[in-house]
């Protein structure tokens, strides 16, 4: 493959993401499958993030930004815009790629007509980078998703500003009647799960679903209404036991246990991840 | 020659309510105002109708892009001339004393204050449906300053709007005002007319996109306000959440137009008979146009300044 036109295209946008993205990164130049280039939008970061992604000398990597806030779904188009594989493949500031998340999407990929998306299974990683066990839920995990770039420049994310939060939803939602998916039964990636997630992002992303739920009811009314029932009864008792006691309300992060020797190997691996160098302009302390 | 009154309206693609709005302006009383036209990237074409506008009072700007309306009434505010500032929808309609009312008003006062009124409500083929009023009482400081405007009917002096900008946090893109009026209720005077300045447009059923947004930042707002427990949050927090409820309830089976009705009150024939009047003066009022052969040469359309204009 030439340089000019990689196999994968990674598509990380970023917004602060503080201690968690040099993982990321790393997660990037840890890969086995090395035919990639990595497209970095940040979406008005103050933290220092942007600098860190400017100090990566590699030219597989390319940094975008604007300076300004635009959300995660704007930034994932703009990178689709500006990629140059045959492949896309999302990622999230603060999650980690398994070593051979690529290879594995890879080996799926080639075989697939280009209306296909690849997703998979994730390790549910907390705020201390510890391995909780796996990702569960319904749904598409959104940065274990790949696909082919037409697929993503046919369907883009929503830029409405209604879809801060939760444009993953809205694209999944929206192209479900005609998706063709391929789950990989593996994990592809650390996905962070804050048990303390912050109520704030919680309260945009229920609006945001069920902006979503309201647009593509097609008049199945109970359904909708159903739908938004449970919704705002989450919403409503996720920031009540708040007021009444600040220690003990927890939004349900998802996970579900798994053995003791896969999360063991699970953890040696996402230490290796860690370990792994990434090349910058000034070496860092 | 500074103008009395700088009349701030950011538009985005407000279609054919947009010429109504227009015309209110050119029918004021008070006609040493100034009007700042900021595009959030319309592509209705009302941009080139703005342009062609042939005033020199009339200040039209464009980067073409979509920045939301909080952004951009913060950029207008940068640019005002005028020692007052009226805000206006671009779908709105001014009453033709509106600005002559409130400029006497502000001048009037020795401190600082945001003037608001009352005012009536159409609908989307311009009927009158009633009066609407802002909310009669509130307690600086809390929550239910939310409500103490009609958010269009509001003017106050440049240097308030200048000390006290829009939050330009995206949560708030439905709910901007809500959040300037509950951050700012304890340091400044809000004072309501009750003449109506204003025919404020309403949609007969609710539009539940709009809806959420606004009903997120009002969450949000409620969020911050309580990071402490208090009783009052579950209140109030109960109520906002039962709110979206019956608002989408009531929209998926067709009937949101109840609760819209129950908005505004209803007004006697001799006002309904003024206001129509009204209403139908301001229609017959010209606005500056080219003749229409010369609308393709359009055009002053000023750039926003460097200093405004973000990377």
């Amino acid at each position: 493959m030439s340089a000019s036109s990689p196999t994968f295209s990674i598509v990380l946008p970023f917004r602060n993401p503080g201690a968690y993205f040099s993982l990321a990164l790393r997660s990037v130049f840890a890969q086995t499958f090395e035919d990639w280039e990595l497209l970095l939008l940040d979406d008005g970061s103050t933290d220092g993030s942007l600098e860190t992604a400017r100090s990566i000398q590699d030219s597989r990597v390319r940094v975008y930004s604007d300076g300004i806030r635009r959300g995660s779904g704007a930034r994932r188009n703009q990178g689709v815009r500006e990629s140059r594989g045959r492949y896309v493949a999302l990622l999230d500031a603060d999650d980690a790629m398994t070593p051979t998340r690529l290879q594995l999407q890879y080996d799926v990929l080639r075989g697939c007509s280009a209306d296909t998306v690849v997703a998979g299974d994730a390790y549910a990683i907390d705020a201390e980078s510890t391995v909780r066990g796996m990702r569960a839920g319904p749904g598409i995990i959104n940065p274990t998703v790949a696909a082919s770039r037409e697929w993503f420049v046919k369907n883009p994310y929503s830029e409405d500003i209604a879809f801060l939060r939760a444009q993953d939803f809205e694209l999944w939602t929206r192209t479900a009647s005609f998706l063709r998916i391929i789950h990989i039964d593996a994990p592809l990636i650390y996905y962070r799960c804050t048990s303390e997630a912050d109520l704030e992002s919680y309260t945009m992303s229920s609006f945001a679903m069920m902006r979503v739920y309201t647009m593509y009811s097609y008049g199945r009314r109970r359904r909708l209404l159903s739908r938004v029932t449970a919704q705002l009864v989450k919403l409503w008792l996720v920031n009540l036991s708040r007021a009444f006691s600040p220690a003990a309300w927890r939004i349900d992060p998802h996970t579900k246990p798994v053995r003791a020797g896969k999360l063991r190997s699970a953890a040696l691996l996402l230490t290796q991840i860690a370990d792994t160098p990434f090349p910058v302009a000034v070496p860092s302390d | 020659m500074v103008p009395d009154v700088t009349i701030v309206m950011s538009f985005k693609d407000p279609g054919r309510y947009f010429d109504l709005a227009l015309r209110s302006i050119f029918a004021q009383t008070l006609g040493n105002w100034e009007l700042i036209l900021i595009d959030d990237g319309s592509d209705d074409g009302s941009l080139r109708f703005a342009q062609s506008l042939r005033d020199p009072r009339v200040r039209v700007f464009s980067d073409g892009r979509c920045r939301r309306q909080q952004v951009r009434r913060n950029e207008a505010i940068a640019l005002a001339r005028a020692p007052h500032i009226a805000l206006m929808d671009a779908d709105d309609v001014m009453h033709p004393r509106r600005l002559e009312t409130q400029f006497v008003e502000l001048e009037r006062q020795r401190r600082a204050v945001v003037l608001g009124s009352t005012a009536f409500s159409i609908d989307e083929d311009n009927n009158l449906l009633g009066l609407r009023r802002p909310r009669a009482r509130w307690r600086p400081g809390n929550y239910e300053c939310r409500s103490a405007f009609l958010n269009p009917t509001v003017a106050a002096p440049t240097s308030w709007f200048r000390a006290n900008p829009y939050s330009e946090d995206p949560v708030f893109y439905r709910s901007e005002d809500a959040e300037l009026w509950c951050r700012t209720s304890r340091d400044t005077d809000f004072v309501n007319l009750e003449d109506p300045l204003m025919f404020y447009r309403e949609q007969r059923r609710i539009n539940l996109a709009n809806y959420l947004g606004s009903s997120m930042g009002l969450c949000v707002l409620l969020q911050r306000k309580y990071a402490k427990p208090h009783y009052h949050f579950v209140k109030l927090w109960s109520v906002e959440i039962a709110k979206v409820w019956i608002a989408i309830t009531a929209e998926a089976f067709g009937v949101s137009d109840i609760l819209v009705k129950r908005r505004s009150q209803p007004i006697g024939p001799a006002a309904r008979a003024e206001a129509l009047r009204i209403l139908s003066q301001i229609h017959h009022v010209e606005l500056p146009l080219p003749s229409s052969e010369a609308i393709s040469t359009s055009g002053p359309s000023q750039h926003l300044p460097p200093e405004i204009v973000r990377p």
